[in-house]
């Protein structure tokens, strides 16, 4: 949305938000300069004549400098840090590669269990968009019982829901659409039916290169509010410009619900 | 992600980092456990640097001044951190660069080197005293000097100029990693915006502030160069009496015990911190 139509939308709102984005902005400066402000100072008093930490410097000399690199105790020291420096750097990267790779290994192992987004260091960063998120690996359908008959579910129980706006094969639903119906992905070919038809089944190719699980046709996905398998509450809902369905096991769309 | 490794594997590459860890992290910290209840002159476990805790009022103060400038530093580096990530977040990434090196820079400059600045920017005769003398020159007959050194206020300016990046950047992370839409379509429901930030963008940055104040908050507690170099006699900290004990009293059982009990204190500050957050998490 432009500032203009901010302001033509709420003008006494839009007033009241530049004006706190105008003190916001502010203080935020006064928090950089504080920040700054330690770090810049030692460099105008390194330039001071006088033998003692003094600001504003009174005379301008370079003879700190001078002093420096004619006596080696300094610039020895600063030559041992560079060393201890590096040293460090080297041997903490040889531990800590290995140790990151095992890690990343084992996480993706683990990654069936969703949620840890929120480490100690607070949210990892804008995470992948949860599209990819179900089931990694060889997918799996399934069916199951629920009040709207028996219906297709994913490998782990989720209800899987067919798009009307779908043409074929080819998913319509992409961006924050995907992100509130994620894909049902499979990562390779073996997909296990059980219950279902595996004659049905199929897969899609999305326009980013994953491979989405299809049936009768149908790509598939799974619906976001779906807390836990079983649940069925994307059921007939009319969003992102079409309907969402279950499928029967037959490959029919449920229209009931 | 099919590339799986063997166990063996994955053991060979956890190891020397494990190794590294027990070997000089958890090995010194039994070591400092078991220091609090050993006498080395009598051979025998004691309880006795505990007991003295306990009865001591110079741990009781050292340990409340410890928490009050803690919580005071962390206080402040929360409200001047928060709108400095606000501030961060709103601008488009080509622009919010220069102004990251900002928050940055401070993180590659000693904290030796910025508390000595500290001194000359905070002092008798410094910066900020010369600035005052000058304002008021006018209205004053003496100089209007402000004492910040060597006391409470030097301690916990220089501690929140040290913990503010750490503040900065988890609630950066939370902020960013807000969708966009939930603002605009709060805006155009004609929400204003306070009511926008008080209920969309703080509540969703909650993550990210308690990781800060938890950062802060442990990093403050174990405060040494600081209040070493900015405090005054009455500012010691935890560190410092650790400090105190070990190289003026050589008394190796309180110095330890001190250090159990800052470590117990942080532990539980952690754990209370993590049992807020894990509702937040499901929540996402």
């Amino acid at each position: 949305m432009t500032a203009a139509a901010t302001a033509a939308f709420a003008p006494p709102s839009g007033r009241l938000k530049s004006a706190l984005r105008r003190v916001g902005t502010a203080i935020a400066w006064c928090g950089y300069l504080f920040l700054l402000f330690p770090s810049l100072i030692v460099i105008p008093v390194s330039f001071s004549g006088a033998q003692e930490f003094e600001f504003p410097p009174k005379t301008f000399s370079l003879g700190l400098y001078a002093q420096f690199f004619a006596d080696p105790s300094w610039w020895r020291a600063a030559v041992q840090s560079l060393i201890v420096g590096t040293s460090t750097t080297v041997l903490s990267m040889l531990l800590a590669v290995p140790a990151v790779i095992a890690g990343a290994v084992i996480m993706a192992a683990c990654s069936s269990s969703p949620g840890s987004g929120v480490g100690p260091y607070g949210p990892a960063a804008p995470s992948a968009p949860a599209a990819t998120a179900p089931a990694a690996g060889g997918a799996g359908l399934m069916v199951r019982h629920t009040s709207l008959g028996t219906i297709l579910t994913d490998g782990q129980g989720f209800t899987v829901y067919a798009f009307e706006a779908d043409k074929g094969t080819r998913s319509q639903c992409s961006g924050a659409c995907a992100a509130a119906w994620p894909p049902v992905i499979t990562a390779t070919a073996a997909i296990k039916v059980t219950g279902a038809a595996k004659s049905l089944a199929g897969e899609t190719t999305r326009p980013g290169g994953a491979r989405q699980l299809t049936y009768a046709g149908h790509p598939l996905y799974r619906y976001s509010g779906d807390t836990s398998p079983g649940v069925t509450s994307g059921q007939g809902l009319v969003v992102f410009g079409a309907r969402w369905d279950v499928l029967a096991p037959a490959g029919t769309e449920v229209t009931g619900g | 992600m099919n590339h799986s490794l063997n166990t063996r594997t994955t053991v060979i590459l956890l190891l020397p980092v494990c190794l590294l860890l027990v070997a000089f992290f958890a090995w010194p910290l039994a070591l400092v456990g078991w220091n609090s209840i050993f006498n080395t002159a009598t051979s025998a476990l004691t309880l006795r640097a505990y007991q003295e805790l306990s009865t001591s009022t110079l741990f009781y103060r050292v340990l409340g001044n410890t928490l009050q400038i803690s919580v005071v530093a962390t206080a402040v580096s929360l409200v001047l951190g928060y709108v400095i990530a606000l501030h961060l977040s709103r601008l488009d990434a080509r622009r919010r660069t220069p102004y990251l090196v900002m928050v940055m820079l401070p993180f590659w400059t000693s904290i030796l080197v910025k508390s000595f600045a500290f001194t000359v920017v905070l002092g008798d005769r410094g910066l900020v005293n010369q600035l005052l003398g000058w304002l008021t020159a006018g209205f004053s007959e003496t100089p209007v000097r402000l004492e910040m050194l060597f006391n409470r206020v030097g301690v916990i300016i220089g501690m929140t100029n040290y913990l503010l990046p750490f503040m900065v950047f988890p609630i950066l992370a939370s902020l960013l990693s807000q969708n966009e839409s939930l603002q605009r379509v709060a805006e155009i429901m004609g929400a204003g915006p306070v009511r926008i930030f008080l209920r969309i963008t703080l509540p969703l940055s909650l993550p990210g502030v308690l990781a800060g104040v938890l950062m802060n908050m442990t990093l403050a507690m174990g405060m040494y160069i600081t209040p070493a170099l900015l405090g005054g006699r009455r500012d010691m900290m935890m560190a410092n009496l650790v400090d105190f004990y070990t190289r003026q009293t050589l008394d190796w059982n309180l110095a330890s015990a001190i250090a159990i009990v800052l470590l117990a204190l942080s532990g539980i500050f952690i754990a209370a911190l993590l049992r807020v957050q894990r509702p937040q998490a499901i929540l996402r």
